[in-house]
């Protein structure tokens, strides 16, 4: 809401500067956006004469012109126009000035002659003919208002208005008006408020010549209207001009302005027909039909439905309701009589035509936000005192209201304890009265009503705002609340804890991407392999089909970080992230994963593995088992495993397939894995008693094994876990062999097992006792020893 | 005989003293000391040495041949400190060769602060509570007392599963599951990502992360809201911050403020980054609306409590200075390594 301070100053006096005023009006609930200063526009511009008009001498288009600007010497000033003369007075911008569009202007050289500035024309100065008729369009503005050579020109043009822009809260529609605003000023400011002075209607009897009918369940709670007749069209007075530009509305002409005026000093929107252009003297209010269409005044054609609201005559629509009128009926220089409405309609419906047609107008914002009825009867009284002072028309019917809301009169206790408990304040009963009333409250007998435009107030704690925040939120103390709760991290966020931590350790860095992928990802990740259309949480209104659903796999935007950071020529990366899934069977399921990918040296397949063995190792899980995956594309077929404890997959780990790769231009080798930390929380067995450590000493032995190489070095690593039972203290694989020295088809493996026992020093033929069991067990899949 | 003996002590001293390595040093004691050494072959003359004469001779040797070994060990000694120091001198090493270190990882500089900001409530006695990212426009909006027409439920603002289910679009909705579920006193706070449907630009991102706060007691008042936000920002921000608290409107908070803290870069005094306003806007915030608290089925007229809401992208790129917000998902390692 841009606000003119003059227009304001009008109603109430501020007696502050702008800039402490903006502050008040802030800190009361109005937030100041932006100050405009007007004349800030047009800088070093003043009134000059000119004494003397000679020829160019290098230039017959050009004229050189000697003026007077009230400073000791005269200047002189090439121009191009054509209009200039002798003893004119024009707006000249002098050396280092600034003219509308923030174009400075400099001393300059105009084909060889000196020019100490610029003429202006009316444009120049950020204003219209229809503000200035006497200008013209194309030339320098001569003067014709009251000034003195020098005069800076904001004072000629009265460019001396301040605009401030208000943000407004939905709640606060009624201080969409200049009004509005003027009540908050007045009880910010503690300043008495002067109303705009209205017509009282009361004399006027006669029934309009136009009937009005309210179709049945139209939602149209309130209808006014007058009938106005011989009506003289002309520009508006100047100072009206000046208002509605300065809250950017441009002026057209008297009616229409005085309507914009109206509707921006009360922010009850009006509207002007030609009441001569308006069929068989009736106006219907009533919801369009199907495909219904309207020449609006902004030349476009619009086709309507049975959700907009419409004015119609007997034959056509005659205006979109709250939105904009039709051209048919709209105010022209031949109007001689008219019908001014001022009516209330639903919100939501002026909302979805406004959106439907794409059109938002001063009308339909205010409309669209629930306006009260509180002004409806006095903008028209207003227009009526604006017609009549100015003799432009004659009002010539009586006030025409067809009525239709329920009347909701809201009455507060006034509980003055209560208002000082929940904000924590003393404030005083006569001081609360007091902002009240400033904020025109009615308060008699500890009752409070509020004003009628305040339909946002409905209950006591409506009423502690009111207080706070005219009292001042910053005046109220600060206190800390006197509940004292026990917090810690839950244990399943310190769980989570413990895993960044295990990532961090490991070297990965942390990243954090969006869960939206489109079905492109799915195909390229081949993640599509392993997880059913259906299964996928889709966006029903998503912003691109790029990013339509919820990643039912976070491999998928790790792949694509991998891939960034492969772009980015980053020689290595070593990437985790905790977040979640999004899958849906019959329910929506979000699962927590952490999520790990590599690339770079030593940044392989088992690296990635040892990260995982950590976290289990973590969490105290021995027991785990690992199996190669079926059917998921995105992994090297041959390079991946899925781990599980008892019947619960808890991570998959593998290389990117190949195909993948390609696919996001990954010209690496690349490892991934994730684990499902839900899963992995429930089976979570971190240790709580310590085991005793042996005191006796350790027996190691060293075995080289020949086994088949496809043999999954896991079997051998059971086995001697079983054989060597509880004396096991540790297995290290510390050699894979195939080559020259074996048979072709086999591969050496060679261990270093070691031994403890738990209270007694282990014996020679313990340990041997052992080996041979092992070995006697290894032989039955086909192990043996090398040596 | 004595004087044989004192000149091989001096014979010995001599040669000890003009000795250069261990090695001398160990012939030195055994042409001296050894079976067939000096000193030892000299004393098997005591025999023919007179009953009076033989301990006198004897008691001397003994000191001559203490003398000698105790140089000798003083010597060799020495010796091997300075042969050890030229072995160490021959192993060297450039200690400016990179290190051995194992690469630490780093967390998302998102996680670094808004683990900064847990701490602060938890040691304010706030519990930390999540929800899930997609929601049901219940709790999303009903229960927030926003109404049917507000624009916030906008398919073009929010995004939907289905006309019952959206992704969340604030992390209020914890509070609400919070408020049904658990019984006042609640002192909690709710970290999580949020989805609004905002093209990506340098400052709007369709997800980002917001922290929002809950109290609910009986007695909570608007100046206990005002001293928990003043705590807490000056715990983030330095104990010099000030804090503006202005009027506004939520539709589950009545009254309603918004937050501003005077600019860390500038002080106040007005830079590029407060946009020469000399305050910040950080947070929302509010006393729980009575229709919203009655809706959770507590009584508005016994409990009261205040909420809050901050974004934590905002905060992280005013503490790193970091002007584009979509940096933060891009997932350049460079960039989580800065930090």
């Amino acid at each position: 809401m841009k606000l003119s301070t003059n227009w304001l100053k009008e109603y109430i006096s501020i007696g502050c500067s702008i800039k402490e005023f903006s502050d008040k009006m802030t800190m009361s609930g109005s937030k100041v956006e932006t100050i405009l200063n007007q004349s800030e526009t047009l800088q070093n511009i003043v009134v000059g004469k000119i004494i003397k008009i000679s020829k160019h001498e290098n230039a017959d288009s050009l004229v050189v012109c000697i003026l007077d600007v009230g400073s000791s010497e005269n200047i002189q000033i090439v121009t191009g126009a054509t209009n200039v003369f002798e003893g004119a007075l024009v707006p000249v911008a002098l050396h280092k000035s600034i003219i509308s569009g923030g174009k400075k202007i400099k001393r300059g050289n105009l084909r060889g002659v000196k020019s100490d500035g610029m003429l202006c024309s009316i444009e120049e100065l950020g204003c219209t003919l229809s503000t200035f008729p006497s200008a013209i369009e194309d030339g320098i503005f001569i003067i014709e208002e009251e000034c003195n050579i020098g005069d800076d020109i904001n004072s000629v043009i009265k460019n001396n208005d301040t605009i401030i822009e208000f943000e407004i809260t939905p709640n606060r529609i009624d201080c969409f008006s200049v009004i509005g605003l003027a009540i908050e000023a007045s009880a910010t400011l503690e300043k008495p408020i002067s109303f705009p002075p209205i017509l009282s209607l009361d004399n006027y009897k006669n029934p309009s010549p136009i009937s009005v009918n309210i179709e049945k369940n139209t939602p149209c709670k309130k209808y006014m209207s007058i009938y106005i007749k011989d009506i003289s069209i002309k520009p508006s007075p100047r100072w009206m001009m000046d208002y509605l530009s300065a809250s950017g509305i441009s002026p057209i002409n008297n009616i229409v302005d005085i309507t914009n005026f109206v509707m921006l000093e009360y922010g009850q929107p009006l509207h002007a027909f030609d009441a001569d252009k308006i069929v068989d003297n009736s106006l219907s209010i009533r919801m369009a039909k199907k495909d219904e269409k309207i020449l609006a005044l902004n030349s476009k054609e619009y086709t309507l439905n049975e959700k907009d609201i419409i004015i119609s005559d007997s034959e056509k629509i005659l205006a979109i309701a709250g939105v904009m009128g039709g051209i048919s009926s709209s105010i022209t220089s031949e109007t001689k009589n008219i019908l001014i409405e001022s009516a209330i309609f639903d919100s939501s419906n002026i909302r979805i035509t406004s959106q439907k047609i794409g059109v938002r107008t001063e009308s339909s914002l205010r409309f669209e936000k629930d306006i009260s009825s509180a002004y409806t009867k006095k903008a028209i009284q207003r227009v009526c005192k604006l017609i009549d002072d100015l003799k432009i028309g004659t009002i010539s019917s009586k006030l025409e209201n067809i009525d239709l809301e329920k009347k909701n009169i809201i009455q507060i206790p006034l509980d003055v304890f209560f208002i000082n408990s929940f904000l924590g304040t003393d404030i005083k009963k006569e001081e609360i009265i007091k902002i009240l009333e400033n904020l025109q409250f009615k308060i008699d007998e500890n009752m409070i009503t509020p004003p009628p435009f305040r339909i946002d107030i409905e209950d006591k704690f409506d009423i502690a705002e009111e207080v706070a925040r005219i009292f001042g939120y910053n005046n109220i103390p600060s206190t800390t609340p006197k509940t004292s709760q026990k917090a810690e991290r839950k244990p399943f966020q310190k769980f989570i804890s413990s895993i960044h931590n295990i990532a961090l350790a490991s070297g990965c860095c942390e990243t954090i991407s969006f869960p939206f992928i489109g079905k492109k990802d799915l195909e390229t990740t081949k993640i599509n392999s392993c997880i059913q259309d259906s299964s996928i949480v889709k966006i029903s209104n998503p912003m691109g089909e790029e990013t339509s659903m919820l990643t039912p796999s976070t491999f998928i935007p790790m792949i694509k970080n991998l891939a960034l950071n492969f772009k980015n020529q980053n020689k290595q990366a070593l990437l985790y992230e905790i977040s979640k899934e999004y899958t849906k069977n019959k329910e929506i399921i979000e699962t927590y994963n952490i999520t790990i990918g590599s690339y770079g040296p030593d940044k392989d397949f088992f690296y990635i593995k040892g990260i995982v063995e950590n976290i289990l190792e973590f969490c105290n899980i021995k027991d785990y088992s690992l199996s190669t995956p079926s059917s998921i594309e995105t992994l090297h077929p041959y390079r991946c495993c899925e781990i599980y404890i008892g019947s619960d997959k808890v991570a998959t780990i593998g290389e990117i397939s190949p195909i993948v790769l390609e696919n996001y231009n990954l010209s690496t080798r690349c490892s991934i894995g994730k684990i499902d930390l839900q899963v992995l929380f429930s089976l979570n067995k971190q240790k709580q008693i310590y085991t005793p450590i042996s005191k006796f000493p350790s027996s190691y032995r060293d075995l080289s094994l020949i086994c088949d190489s496809h043999l999954q070095v896991i079997e051998i690593k059971n086995i001697i876990q079983s054989s060597i039972g509880d004396i096991l203290e540790s297995i290290e694989l510390f050699d894979i062999y195939q080559g020259d020295q074996i048979e072709i088809g086999k591969k050496s493996v060679s261990y270093n097992i070691q031994m403890r026992g738990k209270d007694k020093t282990l014996e020679d033929h313990d340990v041997d006792n052992a080996i041979d069991t092992l070995l006697k067990n290894l032989k039955e899949i086909d192990v043996k020893l090398r040596y | 005989m004595k004087e044989l003996i004192e000149n091989i002590q001096t014979q010995a001293i001599n040669d000890i003293e003009s000795s250069s390595t261990l090695k001398e040093l160990e012939i030195i004691k055994i042409s001296y000391l050894g079976k067939k050494g000096k000193l030892t072959s000299i004393l098997k003359d005591m025999r023919n040495l007179t009953t009076e004469e033989r301990p006198l001779i004897g008691k001397f040797a003994n000191i001559v041949r203490d003398d000698i070994e105790d140089k000798i060990k003083k010597y060799s000694e020495d010796f091997s400190k300075k042969e050890m120091l030229i072995k160490l001198e021959k192993e060297k090493i450039d200690i400016s060769i990179p290190s051995k270190k194992q690469k630490m990882g780093k967390r998302h500089p998102l996680s670094i602060v808004l683990e900064e900001i847990e701490e602060i409530f938890f040691g304010m006695g706030f519990s930390v509570e999540t929800g899930p990212d997609i929601e049901q426009s219940y709790y999303n909006f009903d229960a927030l007392n926003i109404g049917k027409n507000h624009p916030s439920r906008d398919p073009r603002d929010t995004f939907y599963i289905d006309s019952e289910t959206v992704l969340r679009s604030q992390t209020s909705p914890v509070q609400i599951r919070v408020m049904e579920n658990q019984s006042p006193p609640l002192k909690i706070i709710s970290p999580g990502k949020v989805f609004r449907a905002d093209s990506a630009d340098a400052t709007h991102s369709p997800i980002f992360h917001q922290i929002e706060g809950l109290v609910i007691d009986k007695g909570i008042s608007m100046a206990d809201l005002k001293g928990t936000l003043e705590t807490f920002i000056k715990t983030l921000f330095g104990e010099d911050t000030k804090t503006r608290f202005r009027p506004h409107h939520f539709p589950f908070t009545e009254p309603s403020a918004e937050i501003d803290i005077s600019c860390f870069a500038c002080n106040g005094s007005g830079c590029s980054l407060c946009k020469n306003e000399g305050y910040i806007e950080i947070l929302g915030a509010g006393m729980v609306h009575n229709k919203v608290l009655s809706r959770c089925n507590i009584n508005p007229d016994i409990y009261s409590g205040f909420a809050f809401g901050m974004g934590l992208e905002r905060i992280v790129m005013k503490k790193f200075k970091i002007n584009d917000i979509r940096i933060f998902f891009e997932n350049d390692s460079r960039f989580i390594n800065n930090f």
